[in-house]
């Protein structure tokens, strides 16, 4: 089954291999479980997209697909390996009033890229990602196009009303994050790639922040996370705007959560106006139940993390650190 | 069809052909006889498989090596030269931080990933830089220790 290979390293007489004089020893056969895909390449972006057209399944970082590939519960014959083109779409930029980050920019990129002021939310969902060498591997859009209940970039970039940009066929279209998720996927095109995401860079007296709660503090997918977004007048207390959203919302990919936003929206940040968001999210939280967590303690967690972020982003924006 | 990859492993240029759906973990250790790159779980949970690539710690069990090829790769068998020990190998026998052994090589690259960027770093530093690393030997307040040791060593010797 494994043929293999043409053995052409390349060394010199004198290089001297780990520890000790032993030279460089390449196996033509290893032992090993064979996964049986292929794999493409491809060398831009128009060529990924004709690739997953013809029914390759597209890998980035790999950190997702390649656990379910390893335990069988998906068994792919192409795999279109995206990690080439992370030169082109591996970016976190600010162009003008715009957030812009590729793709492929990995978590890591995210907490080494010299954000402005503002996106503390994205600051703290990255640096509370898997482990390092999952923020390592893993890629921004690898994290929204997995769609999972428990992608903490959906929710932080939900809160922040990002859109995304989607590279297909016939050019690229924008959508908000939101329109890309259905039940069970994404509503995607066929050969269609998320290329980028962006988000208008706040302004005025605002704060985000995200909060989320696991099983243990590293590498451990979300029980409950939540993002917030509040632009509060720091005089008066009244909401300016906010945007609340929670993977708690539903069973499936996180979403906001409009009925508690528009309790608050236009009114002055009040314990009253607190209370009764708190009760309108009840109303719209619908959380699922797993082995992890069953739906009423996501539901309490949910509030309870919410409710605290709001208060504080209310209170640290009247501290006037504006 | 086998693809053509050229590699550096532990400071030595090589290139060669591997299956598409190798893992780097399978070129690592069973093409390249580098028995210090294990496999715990193979599903990114368990850390053991920690290698540095381009300086950087990566799971060897979730990358394909076509993924790394033109990469930089280090295991435990590339961190000290001309057979010497590294600090971080000195500290970890002086502290008790090798127990049964099998999370030690990946304990000893996240380290060094953390020293390298990091020459003096907070305790909480030092929890983070491990946290993808799981130990049951519960060896995680020696393995602290031996990198704070390490680190206090590896900036006196500057």
């Amino acid at each position: 089954m494994i043929k293999i290979s043409h053995n052409a390293h390349r060394m010199t007489a004198s290089t001297r291999w780990a520890i000790g004089d032993r030279q460089p020893f390449i196996s033509k056969r290893i032992f090993r479980i064979a996964l049986e895909f292929d794999v493409v390449r491809p060398s831009g972006i128009d060529e990924a997209v004709d690739a997953v057209e013809g029914g390759g399944i597209p890998v980035a970082g790999g950190t997702y697909l390649m656990p379910r590939i390893h335990l069988r519960m998906v068994r792919p014959s192409v795999l279109v390996d995206l990690s080439g083109l992370r030169g082109d779409m591996g970016y976190v930029a600010v162009d003008g009033d715009y957030l812009r980050i590729g793709a492929l920019a990995t978590i890591s990129d995210l907490m080494r890229a010299r954000i402005p002021g503002g996106m503390e939310s994205l600051r703290a969902a990255a640096s509370k990602f898997g482990s390092p060498q999952i923020r390592e591997m893993a890629t921004v859009g690898g994290n929204l196009a997995t769609a999972s209940a428990h992608a903490d970039l959906i929710t932080v970039f939900e809160a922040l009303d990002a859109r995304v940009k989607l590279r297909g066929r016939r050019g690229e279209r924008v959508v908000k994050l939101g329109k890309l998720y259905r039940a069970g996927g994404l509503e995607l095109r066929p050969g269609e790639l998320l290329s980028e995401i962006f988000v208008e860079m706040p302004r005025g007296d605002h704060r985000t922040s995200f909060e989320k709660i696991g099983r243990r503090a590293s590498n451990c997918p979300a029980v409950v996370n939540a993002a917030v977004y509040m632009e509060m007048d720091p005089s008066s207390g009244r909401v300016v705007d906010v945007r609340i959203a929670t993977n708690a919302i539903g069973p499936g990919v996180p979403g906001r959560a409009k009925a508690a936003e528009s309790e608050l929206r236009g009114r002055k940040f009040t314990d009253d106006s607190l209370s009764n968001a708190m009760s309108a999210l009840d109303g719209e939280l619908k959380p699922g139940d797993d082995f992890m967590a069953s739906a009423s303690y996501r539901r309490m967690a949910a509030k309870s993390i919410i409710a605290g972020l709001l208060r504080r982003s209310a209170e640290e924006i009247a501290g006037g650190a504006a | 069809m086998p693809h053509l990859v050229n590699l550096r492993v532990n400071g030595e240029d090589m290139s060669f052909y591997v299956e598409p759906d190798e893992r780097l973990l399978d070129t690592l250790r069973g093409r390249l006889g580098l028995r210090s790159v294990r496999e715990g779980c193979g599903t990114g949970d368990c850390g053991s498989c920690t290698v540095l690539l381009n300086g950087r710690p990566v799971l060897s069990c979730l990358m394909l090596t076509i993924q790394a090829d033109g990469s930089d790769v280090l295991t435990v068998e590339g961190l000290s030269k001309d057979g010497g020990v590294h600090p971080l190998q000195r500290s970890f026998v002086d502290e008790g931080a090798v127990r049964c052994g099998y999370c030690t090589p990946a304990m000893l690259l996240s380290a060094k990933a953390l020293l390298d960027g990091n020459p003096d770093p907070s305790d909480d530093e030092i929890r983070d830089a491990i946290s993808g690393v799981i130990c049951r030997c519960t060896g995680y307040y020696s393995v602290m220790r031996a990198i704070r040791r390490a680190s206090k060593e590896m900036r006196g010797s500057k």
